[in-house]
C-alpha cells in the first residue's frame, strides 16, 4: 500500500462529497451570527473585558478622589489615590494599544507559515501585556491599602507608619513572587504546539 | 452577498469536510471546527474578489484556522439549534467506505503531526508542489523532501500495526 493507491480511494470520497446533502442556507446564516472561537477572537474578547473592568475602576477612583469619602485633610493624603489613578490610566492605555494591534491582524491572505508566525507573536505580546497589567495591578493594590491607612499615620507615629508600609509592601511582593513562580511552572501548551508546528515547517 | 457565499460554500463543501475530518477526533470537535472555518471564510469573503483558484483560497483559510488560529476546548452545550443540524455532516471515513487494505493507511495518517497531515491532504487532493508550497509557505523542494519523509513514516507506522 502506498499513497498513490490511497489517492484513487480518496477520489471516491470526492464522489461521496458530491452526493452529500447541500448545506442548508439557514444553518450557514446562523453560523455567521455565532461568535468566533478563534485564538485572535478570544484574545480580543479577553482584552475588551479587561478594558471595561479598568474603565469602571477608573470612574470609581475619580469619583472617590472628587468626593473624598475617606475625609482626607492634607494634600499628601491624596498621593496614593492619585498615583494609583495614574497607574490605572497607564494600564488602560496598554490594554487599548494591544486591542488596536490585535484588531489589525488579518490572516485571510496569509499562508500557514505567516499565519503561525503572527499567532505566536500575538500570544507572546498578549502574555507580556498581561504581565505588565498584572504588575501594575499589584502596585495599585498596594497603594490602595496605603491610601486607606494614610489619615491615621499622624496618630500611629513615624515608626508604626513605616512598619505598616513595609509590611504592606512585603505582603504584596510575597503574593507577587509566589504567583509568578506558580504560573511559570505551568507550561503554555498552545504556544509550545504552535512553535513546534512552525519549526516543523522550517525543517 | 450571503447567498453568493452559501452557494460558493456548497460548491466546495467537500474541502471543509475533509479538513474537519483530518483535524478533529470526534463529531463534536468536527462541528466546532466546521463552524469556525465557515466563520473565517465569511470574514475573508469580502476581500476574496473571485480569486482564480477557489479551492486554494479555501484550503489556505481552512488550514490556517485548523492549525494556527483555533484551539479545541471543552465543549459546552450549544445554545443554538444548528448543532443538531450539523450532526448531518458526512463522516468522511465511515468504516464501510474504507477498503480493508486502505484502513491501516487511514489509521496511520491519523497519527501524523498537523503539518504532515496538511501535506498529505493537499497531496491526495492532487495539488501541485507549487500550490502546496504556496498554501503552507515553504519552498517547493521542501515539499518533496517532506513528502518522501512522510511516506517513510507512514510505512513505519503501518509496520508497527502488523507487529
Amino acid at each position: 500500500m502506498n499513497l498513490e493507491e490511497l489517492k484513487s480511494n480518496w477520489k471516491k470520497l470526492d464522489e461521496k462529497m458530491d452526493r452529500s446533502q447541500q448545506l442548508n442556507e439557514k444553518v450557514i446564516l446562523s453560523i455567521l451570527k455565532d461568535q468566533s472561537k478563534s485564538t485572535v477572537s478570544k484574545i480580543q474578547n479577553q482584552l475588551k473585558t479587561i478594558a471595561i473592568y479598568f474603565s469602571c475602576l477608573f470612574i470609581l477612583l475619580v469619583a472617590i478622589l472628587a468626593g473624598n469619602p475617606f475625609d482626607y485633610e492634607n494634600w499628601y493624603e491624596y498621593i496614593p489615590s492619585f498615583t494609583y489613578t495614574l497607574l490605572l490610566i497607564k494600564s488602560l492605555e496598554i490594554v487599548i494599544r494591544e486591542i488596536s494591534a490585535v484588531n489589525k491582524i488579518t490572516l485571510s491572505r496569509d499562508n500557514l507559515r505567516e499565519s503561525l508566525g503572527k499567532i505566536i507573536i500575538l500570544h507572546e505580546n498578549y502574555k507580556a501585556v498581561m504581565d505588565r497589567v498584572w504588575k501594575m495591578s499589584m502596585i495599585i493594590g498596594f497603594l490602595m491599602g496605603i491610601s486607606l491607612m494614610i489619615r491615621n499615620f499622624e496618630n500611629y507615629g513615624p515608626t508604626k507608619s513605616l512598619l505598616l508600609i513595609i509590611g504592606n509592601a512585603a505582603t504584596v511582593m510575597l503574593i507577587f513572587f509566589l504567583a509568578r513562580n506558580t504560573f511559570k511552572r505551568i507550561p503554555d501548551r498552545n504556544l509550545e504546539e504552535l512553535k513546534m508546528n512552525l519549526a516543523e515547517l522550517d525543517e | 452577498m450571503e447567498k453568493k457565499f452559501v452557494s460558493l460554500l456548497n460548491q466546495h463543501r467537500g474541502i471543509i469536510y475533509k479538513i474537519c475530518r483530518m483535524y478533529s477526533k470526534d463529531i463534536d470537535d468536527r462541528q466546532d471546527l466546521f463552524q469556525e472555518i465557515v466563520l473565517q471564510l465569511w470574514k475573508a469573503f469580502p476581500s476574496f474578489k473571485n480569486e482564480s483558484n477557489v479551492s486554494i483560497w479555501m484550503y489556505r483559510i481552512g488550514m490556517n484556522t485548523a492549525i494556527s488560529n483555533y484551539r479545541k476546548e471543552k465543549r459546552k452545550q450549544s445554545p443554538t439549534t444548528f448543532s443538531d443540524l450539523l450532526s448531518e455532516l458526512p463522516d468522511l471515513v465511515d468504516d464501510q467506505d474504507i477498503p480493508p487494505e486502505t484502513a491501516p493507511l487511514y489509521k496511520a495518517i491519523d497519527q501524523l503531526s498537523s503539518i504532515e497531515k496538511a501535506i498529505v491532504l493537499l497531496y491526495l487532493e492532487e495539488k501541485s508542489y507549487e500550490e502546496i508550497a504556496g498554501i503552507l509557505g515553504i519552498g517547493k523542494s521542501n515539499v518533496g523532501v517532506k513528502l518522501t519523509r512522510i511516506k517513510g513514516k507512514l510505512e513505519k507506522i503501518i509496520k508497527s500495526f502488523t507487529n
